[in-house]
């Protein structure tokens, strides 16, 4: 009875523990920057919650994220889609993004010459925006201690 | 405890005890400070990249530093601030390799791989994947007149970035000197990529454009202007001159400002290969100089466009406009105008073939012994009178003359002279 008693003690405990965690990561989430406009629909002040423990390598193309480009302020927050993943090849086209020899569905028309292919880095993602003012199209390559999490969705 | 108090007294189990505690404490404090210290020390490596990132290049190499002073074995924190282009950085490595983990050393090889492959060295130490492949072409481009290469990479092991920039940096040297323009786009595209914003990414971006199949002249502007430093982009235009296309050439000089034009660029520049030859007969008559006339004349004549060779001509000195006289008066079958310039010649005696009759025509052929096709000065006549022009075909050298019901002498005249006759009846 007692083996039982102290069991189910500390089941509770790991459980509380867990819960905590989860709440925590539950309440992480990031404020869209005043004057922010390099998504569409993404509206200043607004919250959105992110999985900011998420590993790296779980990461995918495609996913939305949220990451810093500068030192910790809100202000450098910024938003956008996985374009391509360590090892992936990228190349511009016409003004198109090639990702492995196919276009990015959130390429657009970029402001860049023709480029042959680049291999992407590890630790290393590029990503794309709808504006283009904050992503890899203006910033090169973002590392991976750059990423804040990833988001369930942008608009 | 109990068996402590027996064999030891009270007060020396005590001390033992204190002594122990004591020890634990420190321990603890030692462990507690490095986890402090390690803290701090990502916390820098942290600012550091999110500042380099934002484009403050002074606080992240503080950063770096930082993080470096910290943890001074922890491989994380010392390799992003070792400078590779220092040469003790080799002995700081190695000391480095000696202290660290083993399970630490692969980061330490890898950047100790590139500080040797960047002087040409073998790595002396192992590295895997795409960084491998990457290293040997580093090493291989250390010479000064290194022949450029297409890099290679391992499908599952993506490449260490500072290495990847090293390497693309070295293929774009290589290909810059030997001049091999598909070789510098193929290493200038990726470094554009990876950093737009670097010090060097505006005249990536010039090459890129100048060197592209199908050039857009305003964003070729847009490149050229994006270097603020007149002097460097004077000199990369010219260097580009010599391996864009020669399509591109006059939109390439359109960026020269004209009063820093060299004299030949002038040329090209009033003579642009994609301007219709008129509007280039303009551009030279503004401000002509005699290189442009000339080059201007020859194309005129190429393209039988005498009428614009005459505007041009009359810009030129009068001793340079005898020759192109000539070539005026050959390309207008001026027979008479030839003749007053070069004198009688035994090349420009007329020669007449037989005149042939038959179904109601006469024809004949009429040239001069060098070829030329008098368009001037011929005046045929038929039973005394001029013959009407509409009753007149000439296709080349051949003259057909439609007689109609005319039964009389046919006479070939040039000047008052008759060169030829013949009775013809239809």
């Amino acid at each position: 009875m007692e083996a039982f008693r102290q069991a189910a003690f500390y089941a509770i405990v790991v459980a509380l523990v867990y819960g905590v965690l989860k709440l925590v990561q539950y309440l992480d989430i990031v404020h869209v920057p005043e004057n922010y406009g390099d998504i569409n629909g993404l509206e200043p002040y607004s919250s959105y919650r992110i999985d900011g423990g998420l590993p790296f390598t779980q990461l995918r193309a495609g996913d939305a994220i949220c990451y810093r480009l500068g030192p910790e302020t809100e202000r450098a927050v910024q938003f956008g889609w996985i374009a391509a993943l360590p090892g992936d090849d990228i190349a511009v086209s016409d003004g198109t993004l090639q990702v492995n020899g196919t276009p990015s569905p959130h390429s657009g028309k970029l402001p860049i010459p023709d480029c042959a292919a680049l291999r992407i880095p590890a630790q290393h993602l590029y990503v794309l925006s709808d504006g283009h003012q904050a992503d890899s199209v203006a910033h090169g390559l973002i590392p991976a201690i750059a990423v804040r999490g990833r988001l369930a969705r942008l608009p | 405890m109990r068996i402590l108090i027996e064999r030891l007294g009270l007060r020396t189990t005590g001390i033992i005890l204190m002594v122990v505690a004591a020890a634990l404490l420190v321990i603890a404090l030692l462990v507690a400070w490095n986890a402090v210290a390690r803290w701090q020390a990502i916390a820098a490596l942290s600012g550091a990249q999110l500042a380099r990132l934002g484009g403050d290049e002074q606080s992240a190499r503080r950063d770096l530093r930082e993080a470096g002073d910290d943890l001074p074995t922890l491989p994380t924190t010392v390799l992003p601030g070792v400078d590779l282009g220092d040469e003790s950085a080799a002995g700081r490595l190695e000391s480095l390799r000696a202290r660290v983990p083993a399970r630490d050393r692969h980061d330490v090889d890898t950047v100790l791989a590139l500080h040797r492959a960047l002087r040409g060295q073998d790595a002396g130490v192992e590295v895997a994947g795409s960084d491998a492949t990457l290293l040997t072409a580093i090493r291989l481009t250390a010479k000064a007149d290194a022949a450029p290469a297409k890099l290679t990479y391992d499908a599952d092991l993506p490449p260490h970035v500072a290495i990847l920039q090293a390497a693309l940096q070295r293929q774009f040297r290589a290909a810059w000197v030997a001049g091999d323009g598909e070789a510098i786009r193929r290493s200038a595209g990726p470094l554009l990529l990876m950093a737009p914003t670097a010090p060097d990414a505006p005249r990536l971006r010039l090459i890129l454009t100048a060197l592209s199949p199908t050039v857009d002249a305003s964003v070729l502007h847009a490149a050229g202007g994006a270097i603020g430093n007149l002097d460097e982009r004077l000199a990369l235009i010219r260097a580009l001159l010599r391996l864009a296309p020669v399509k591109t050439h006059d939109q390439l000089i359109s960026l020269i400002p004209p009063e820093r034009q060299l004299p030949e660029e002038q040329e090209a520049a009033l003579l642009g290969t994609s301007t219709p030859l008129d509007q280039q007969v303009q551009k030279v008559m503004a401000s002509p100089t005699p290189a442009a006339l000339r080059a201007l004349l020859d194309r005129a004549l190429q393209a039988g466009r005498t009428d614009l060779a005459k505007q041009v001509l009359a810009k030129l000195p009068a001793d340079a406009q005898q020759p192109v006289l000539v070539q005026l008066a050959t390309a207008d079958g001026d027979l008479d105008t030839l003749i007053h310039l070069l004198g009688e010649q035994p090349e420009l005696q007329l020669r007449i073939s037989p005149v042939v009759v038959a179904g109601g025509h006469a024809a004949f052929h009429v040239a001069t012994a060098s070829g030329l096709v008098p368009r001037t000065g011929i005046q045929i006549r038929l039973a005394g009178k001029d013959v009407d022009p509409a009753r007149l075909q000439r296709l080349a050298s051949l003259v057909v003359v439609d007689l109609g019901a005319t039964t009389g002498a046919l006479e070939v005249r040039y000047g008052q002279k008759v060169v030829a006759s013949a009775q013809v009846t239809p």
